[in-house]
């Protein structure tokens, strides 16, 4: 398990106020998971000038920001996927890379909130039109159609599932990075983090074999 | 220069530009005085590379300034010393050069909110090195490198 340290995570609340409470509001509204959905224009006026003036828009509609929220959410879900079928095909994986794991829970919740807590219980909604995911596909994972195939995976296969993890946070990471263009200054903050977190997974994951 | 709200970052590119100047001073002279210390042997060779890293980082930010700041900012000369602020007594040097390249995420952070294009970019990705640098101390990622610790209360 990872060290609790109020340093080493973020609160979602944190997380939401570094965003700006507006856009995360429109954001929810969007993926239908939050019902009230009349956010209080005021919240803009404590929004600083300059590039997050997006979020005065989030109530016309989705906004560029909603756009890339909406993707790297998909993004995120994708890799959490990527895990848990390696962490089933692979258990003996699973207590290294259930860290991993949780820090794209962690990103996923910051960006929508709860959307991780429910992840187990419903499928992923589909994506907006328009945005389909740039990464994370899970769905070529080696060894997630294995049979179960003895009482330990052999070490080639473990390096398969490893590399093939590194390499999707290494799609991830870029992504991130292209992503800022279409963001505000506040989002792509959050955006530039999460994409240096999945560098860092694709040097652990490429150290661990 | 001026530190503005911790949470919040720099007001300008160019307060976050030069901020980021005193992070890799800060972390040159980190690894310079910690590294040593480290008690393997790889971990000494590591810290040598990332040591040139930093270096390298801090003439890649001195063009920033002199290209986007222009004259609103100047390049800081390092300081003599470097506080260990925030570091408990017993800090491993691992603890200190993973908290020195939290330090630095969080200036290029900073930077990435406030700029655009190419620069923009390019922050990004050393913000990236230095997630790995600090995974690489800690043992461990963090979920949002450059911003450990930085929420408002």
């Amino acid at each position: 398990m990872r060290d609790p340290s109020p340093q080493a995570t973020l609160s979602r609340r944190g997380l939401l106020r570094l965003l700006g409470g507006s856009i995360v509001v429109g954001l929810g509204s969007l993926a239908g998971c939050r019902p009230d959905a009349h956010p209080k224009p005021s919240a803009s006026p404590h929004v600083p000038p300059g590039k997050d003036s997006a979020a005065a828009t989030a109530s016309r509609g989705p906004s560029a920001s909603d756009v890339v929220v909406a993707r790297v959410a998909g993004d995120e879900r994708a890799l959490i996927a990527a895990y848990d079928d390696a962490m089933s095909a692979h258990p003996g994986l699973a207590s290294r890379l259930a860290a991993l794991r949780a820090d794209h829970a962690d990103h996923l919740d910051g960006l929508l909130p709860g959307a991780a807590a429910s992840l187990a219980a419903s499928p992923a909604p589909p994506p907006l039109p328009g945005t389909p995911t740039t990464c994370c596909t899970a769905s070529t994972m080696p060894g997630s159609a294995l049979t179960p195939s003895g009482p330990a995976s052999s070490s080639a296969a473990l390096a398969s599932v490893t590399a093939h993890l590194a390499s999707l946070e290494h799609s991830a990471a870029a992504a991130r990075v292209d992503d800022l263009a279409a963001s505000p200054g506040s989002l792509a903050r959050v955006l530039a983090s999460i994409g240096g977190c999945e560098a860092s997974h694709e040097a652990l994951l490429r150290a661990m074999t | 220069m001026s530190h503005a709200d911790a949470a919040a970052g720099p007001a300008t590119l160019a307060g976050a530009l030069t901020a980021i100047a005193d992070a890799e001073n800060a972390a040159i002279y980190g690894y310079a005085r910690r590294g040593p210390s480290l008690a393997a042997s790889a971990d000494r060779t590591v810290a040598r590379g990332y040591y040139d890293v930093h270096r390298a980082q801090l003439q890649a930010v001195t063009g920033w300034i002199e290209t986007y700041a222009g004259s609103a900012a100047s390049v800081p000369p390092p300081a003599a010393v470097y506080s260990a602020d925030g570091q408990a007594a017993t800090a491993t040097p691992a603890d200190t050069l993973a908290g020195l390249e939290e330090a630095t995420a969080a200036t290029y952070a900073d930077a990435v909110a406030l700029a655009t294009g190419a620069l923009q970019r390019a922050a990004a990705l050393a913000l990236q090195g230095a997630a790995i640098r600090e995974a690489h101390w800690r043992g461990q990622a963090v979920a949002f490198p450059g911003l450990v610790g930085r929420l408002p209360t």
